[in-house]
């Protein structure tokens, strides 16, 4: 626990930024999609998407954030001699940090999705969503929003994290760098040979051809890749970290 | 093995050309306070670091209670304090670290923290990064000594503290840690702090292991000779490290057998004029090769 205590005292002023900043994103898509009762979207599901995408860049921050507390920091600021000359394997820090920093990422996301459901509830009194013709409950739309938020705070932290341990302070630009590069490589590959990559979010829902959106297909293992991906950065953290002499 | 805390065979650690540790054979008995002396870069940090699991060894082979701390090091580490690179966290108090160490130790005294924060005056509620240097260097040796660890491993312990500290410090470390039988390894390029506490010592240079004995022994073995007359050729023995002439007189150090080499001289007809022992820093400075008369002759471990 004691460890877990640093990594939260490394974390808690971002964690308490972090859920200012989503509170204030929610009230303020709130206002604007209920700030009277007449100027109402035309469905919950738009609402829903409209906040969701705008979640996005306030997670994103968030997971980047993070993902520079815990080894990182400490190789950054040269006490990582002091740091493994504690009695515990190296794996235990990397997984102590990586599981500590996305339950509270996770909390974030939550928190964010539960005020956000309440405050469409609380507009509209119904807990269903349109979807293709279909009436979906509000609560798997919300279910699937949170699995977006952690896959892509999952993605970004584990980056981080990774560049961290890599070049220590200097892994915030690195991780920065990484995702632009990926965002302006998939824009030509697209513009160029028409070919679609993957985007950084999970895409839940697509545009029908005649309007009213659909779930996206194959979302099942999309969500499975992303997920394999996102614990892939801190398994290879942990073999650098054991493989590398810390200096 | 069984009464030897540490033991490295051919220890190597190269970073591209540069042969840091190189074929590093060391032995440090159970309970011994042993003085790892060698210069700037000579390779004493990096045998720490690998000796705690921080590096990994080129080759050879190296181990702490036993133990291989490349596949064991949790359980050393359990029962071993180190001070390396003297750098805490740098956003915690003396008080912070206290705790954080705390659940890491199963051995931990917390009376003992408070023990050695009042005897080195260190201020326990400001942040590592707002304290001087000397109190820094303080905190840390604070900390290891209060995880009631068997084994000490200090690099340059007393770098940066003014004298009153450093034989504070000193006393600490031979009265309280080293009296109850644990072992203390310290290297240091301060010999007189190290002769003062040392029983063993270890000269280290280029990465090798030069010279490796008691320190009574080293001092009751070690002899300059001042003999009439130039260098002869007998003077060619094993037991020669170095052969200075200057105003008539040749200067002979032996590493042993001082004795016989005297002897030897006399049948050779020379007049032996004086027979001296030499202390940690003349012994130190004909081992490594920068004593007066030095001429490369390779020195072999006494022990």
């Amino acid at each position: 626990m004691t460890y877990l205590w640093k990594y939260w005292r490394e974390s808690r002023i971002t964690f308490a930024v972090g859920m200012a900043m989503v509170g204030l994103m929610l009230w303020a898509v709130l206002k604007m999609t209920f700030g009277g009762r007449d100027q109402a979207l035309q469905t919950t599901a738009d609402i829903s998407l409209l906040a969701g995408g705008l979640l996005v860049a306030p997670f994103s921050f968030l997971a980047w954030r993070f993902g520079s507390f815990g080894v990182g920091r400490d190789l950054g600021e040269r006490s990582g001699s002091y740091l493994f000359t504690r009695p515990r394997s190296r794996a235990f820090f990397v997984w102590n940090d990586w599981c500590f920093g996305m339950a509270q990422m996770l909390v974030v996301v939550i928190a964010a999705y539960l005020v956000l459901a309440f405050g469409i509830y609380r507009a509209t009194q119904d807990h269903t969503v349109r979807i293709a013709g279909e009436t979906v409950s509000m609560y798997l739309i919300f279910g699937l929003h949170i699995v977006a938020g952690a896959l892509i705070t999952g993605l970004i932290f584990g980056l981080t994290y990774l560049c961290s341990v890599l070049i220590k302070s200097r892994g915030l630009m690195l991780s920065v760098g990484i995702l632009l590069a990926y965002l302006i490589a998939k824009a030509v590959i697209e513009y160029r040979w028409h070919v679609n990559l993957p985007g950084l979010t999970l895409s839940e829902f697509k545009q029908t051809p005649n309007g009213p959106i659909a779930f996206a297909p194959n979302l099942g293992l999309s969500i499975a890749l992303r997920s394999g991906i996102a614990v892939l950065f801190p398994i290879a953290a942990q073999l650098l970290l054991q493989t590398r002499d810390i200096d | 093995m069984n009464d030897l805390t540490i033991e490295t065979h051919a220890l190597h650690k190269h970073y591209g050309d540069i042969h840091a540790v190189d074929g590093l054979d060391m032995h440090v008995p159970r309970g011994a306070i042993y003085g790892f002396l060698g210069r700037n870069g000579a390779g004493k940090t990096t045998t720490i670091r690998m000796l705690g699991g921080l590096s990994h060894p080129t080759g050879g082979e190296m181990r702490v209670f036993g133990l291989d701390p490349q596949t064991e090091s949790v359980q050393i580490l359990e029962r071993t304090g180190l001070v390396i690179d003297k750098m805490l966290i740098p956003s915690m108090t003396g008080n912070d670290l206290v705790r954080f160490n705390r659940g890491f130790f199963p051995r931990w005294s917390d009376a003992l923290a408070a023990k050695y924060a009042e005897a080195l005056e260190v201020p326990m509620d400001r942040k590592f990064r707002k304290l001087s240097t000397g109190n820094q260097t303080k905190l840390c040796l604070l900390l290891a000594l209060a995880q009631g660890a068997e084994l000490l491993m200090l690099d340059e312990p007393t770098a940066g503290m003014d004298p009153v500290v450093t034989d504070q410090l000193l006393r600490v470390l031979v009265e309280d840690f080293a009296s109850e039988g644990r072992t203390l390894f310290l290297s240091s390029h301060h010999l007189s702090e190290v002769e003062r506490v040392a029983e063993w010592v270890g000269i280290i240079d280029h990465g090798k292991l030069l010279l490796e004995a008691r320190l009574d022994d080293m001092r009751n073995n070690f002899r300059r000779i001042r003999v009439v007359g130039e260098v002869l050729p007998l003077a060619a023995s094993g037991d020669l490290i170095s052969a200075t002439t200057g105003e008539g007189t040749t200067e002979y150090v032996v590493r042993s057998n001082a004795d016989a080499f005297v002897q030897n001289l006399r049948s050779q007809g020379a007049t032996v004029l004086d027979e001296s022992p030499l202390n940690l820093s003349e012994i130190f400075l004909e081992v490594v090769g920068k004593g007066k008369g030095n001429h490369d002759v390779p020195v072999e471990v006494l022990a």
